[in-house]
C-alpha cells in the first residue's frame, strides 16, 4: 500500500484495537501488536476497551510494540504522569510530525480492578499540557484520539496548532474528511473492514485534504507474512465448534 | 571549438535542469508552490490571505519549503479483529 504513494506516509491507529476477538482476547492483545508490527504501524493511541484486561497488560504490549502506544491523558493515580508516552515526533520524508494521543474518559468506567492504579485527565487540559512542546518539535501536529467525532471538532476548534485529528470511538464510515479551522478531521469504520487514506497538503495560510475509503474485502490480496501468522494463531486458538 | 564546448554545456544545463524539475525523489519535501509537482493528484483551492485570525506560520513562511504533502492511512476500534470481514 506505501509503495503505490507518492508523499511521505504514516500509518495510525486510534484506538480500541487490541481486545474484542477471540485470539486477541486468549493472547491478552498480543497477536494483534505482532499483526501491527508486521505491518509497520508508526503509532496507535489506547481507547476504553485496550484496557479490559487492565493497564498492567496495556503496559506489556506497549513495550511489546515497534511504534509509540500513545495517551497523554492516562496517568498514574499517585503521579499523575501519563503511563503511556503522551507524545512522539517522527521524521518521514524531511517532515517532522508530532503525533500526540489523548483517550476518553470512560476509559476509567472499565469495571475491572485492573485500572484502580490510573486516572483519566481532562482530554483538552492533557493535549494542552504538551502541545507547545510538540509544536516546538514538529512541522506538522497530529492528534491521534479516541474521544470521537462530536469532541475531535471541539477539540480543533479549540486548538488552533492542531494540523490534523485521526479520530475514533464514533465508528464513523467517513464519505470525506471534516475541516474545523485549519485541521483536517477522518476516522474511518470499525472492525477492520476498512482502511483510511488522508491525502494532505498544508501551505502556511491553509489545509487541504482528501480522504479515500478504502474497503479491506477478498479484493485485496492477503500479505504472505501476515496471512501466515494469522493462520498460526487460528490454530492454536480454534474457534469452538457449533453444538448440533 | 570553444563555441562547440559552450554549446554541449548549455545542452548539458537544460537536461540537468529538465531532470531536476520533473522527477519526485522518494522522501524529499514537495516543491515549493508555483513549480511542477506530481505528488499531489487533487485540485486545491486557492490559497486565501493571511488574516488576523490566520497568521502565517513562522517557520513555514521562512523556511525553503513552503508546503507539505503527505499521506496517512489509518484504522480505528478494529476491536481485535484479526482477519477483516470475520
Amino acid at each position: 500500500m506505501r509503495d503505490r504513494i507518492s508523499t511521505p506516509v504514516l500509518l495510525l491507529d486510534a484506538g480500541d484495537t487490541l481486545l474484542g476477538q477471540r485470539v486477541a482476547d486468549a493472547t491478552q492483545g498480543g497477536a494483534i501488536i505482532e499483526a501491527m508490527n508486521l505491518m509497520q504501524y508508526d503509532a496507535m493511541v489506547v481507547g476504553q476497551t485496550d484496557f479490559i484486561k487492565g493497564s498492567e497488560v496495556v503496559l506489556e504490549r506497549a513495550s511489546e510494540a515497534d511504534f509509540a502506544v500513545l495517551s497523554c491523558n492516562v496517568v498514574d493515580a499517585t503521579s499523575g504522569e501519563p503511563i503511556l508516552q503522551p507524545y512522539v515526533v517522527l521524521e518521514r520524508g524531511g517532515i517532522r510530525f508530532g503525533i500526540i494521543g489523548v483517550s476518553e474518559p470512560e476509559v476509567k468506567q472499565v469495571p475491572f480492578a485492573g485500572v484502580a492504579g490510573i486516572e483519566v485527565h481532562d482530554p483538552m487540559a492533557s493535549v494542552l499540557r504538551y502541545l507547545p512542546e510538540v509544536e516546538a518539535q514538529s512541522d506538522v501536529v497530529i492528534l491521534l484520539s479516541h474521544l470521537g467525532l462530536p469532541q475531535d471538532r471541539v477539540l480543533a476548534g479549540a486548538l488552533p496548532g492542531v494540523d490534523v485529528i485521526i479520530g475514533g470511538r464514533s465508528r464513523e464510515v467517513m464519505q470525506t474528511h471534516v475541516q474545523v479551522g485549519r485541521a483536517l478531521i477522518a476516522q474511518m469504520g470499525y472492525d477492520g473492514e476498512w482502511l483510511g487514506q488522508l491525502d494532505v497538503r498544508i501551505t502556511a495560510t491553509d489545509s487541504t485534504g482528501l480522504l479515500t475509503r478504502l474497503d479491506m474485502g477478498p479484493e485485496i490480496a492477503d500479505d504472505p507474512e501476515l496471512a501466515s501468522l494469522v493462520e498460526g494463531y487460528n490454530q492454536r486458538f480454534p474457534a469452538p465448534t457449533p453444538t448440533p | 571549438m570553444r563555441h562547440r564546448l559552450v554549446r554541449v554545456m548549455l545542452v548539458l544545463g537544460m537536461l540537468s535542469a529538465l531532470l531536476t524539475g520533473c522527477s519526485p525523489t522518494p522522501g524529499k519535501a514537495p516543491a515549493a508552490d508555483g513549480t511542477p509537482t506530481v505528488v499531489y493528484s487533487f485540485p486545491l483551492p486557492p490559497s486565501p490571505a493571511p488574516s488576523a485570525t490566520q497568521a502565517p506560520r513562522p517557520d513555514l513562511a521562512s523556511g525553503s519549503r513552503s508546503a507539505w504533502a503527505f499521506t496517512i492511512l489509518h484504522t480505528n476500534d478494529s476491536r481485535g479483529y484479526l482477519d477483516p470481514c470475520g
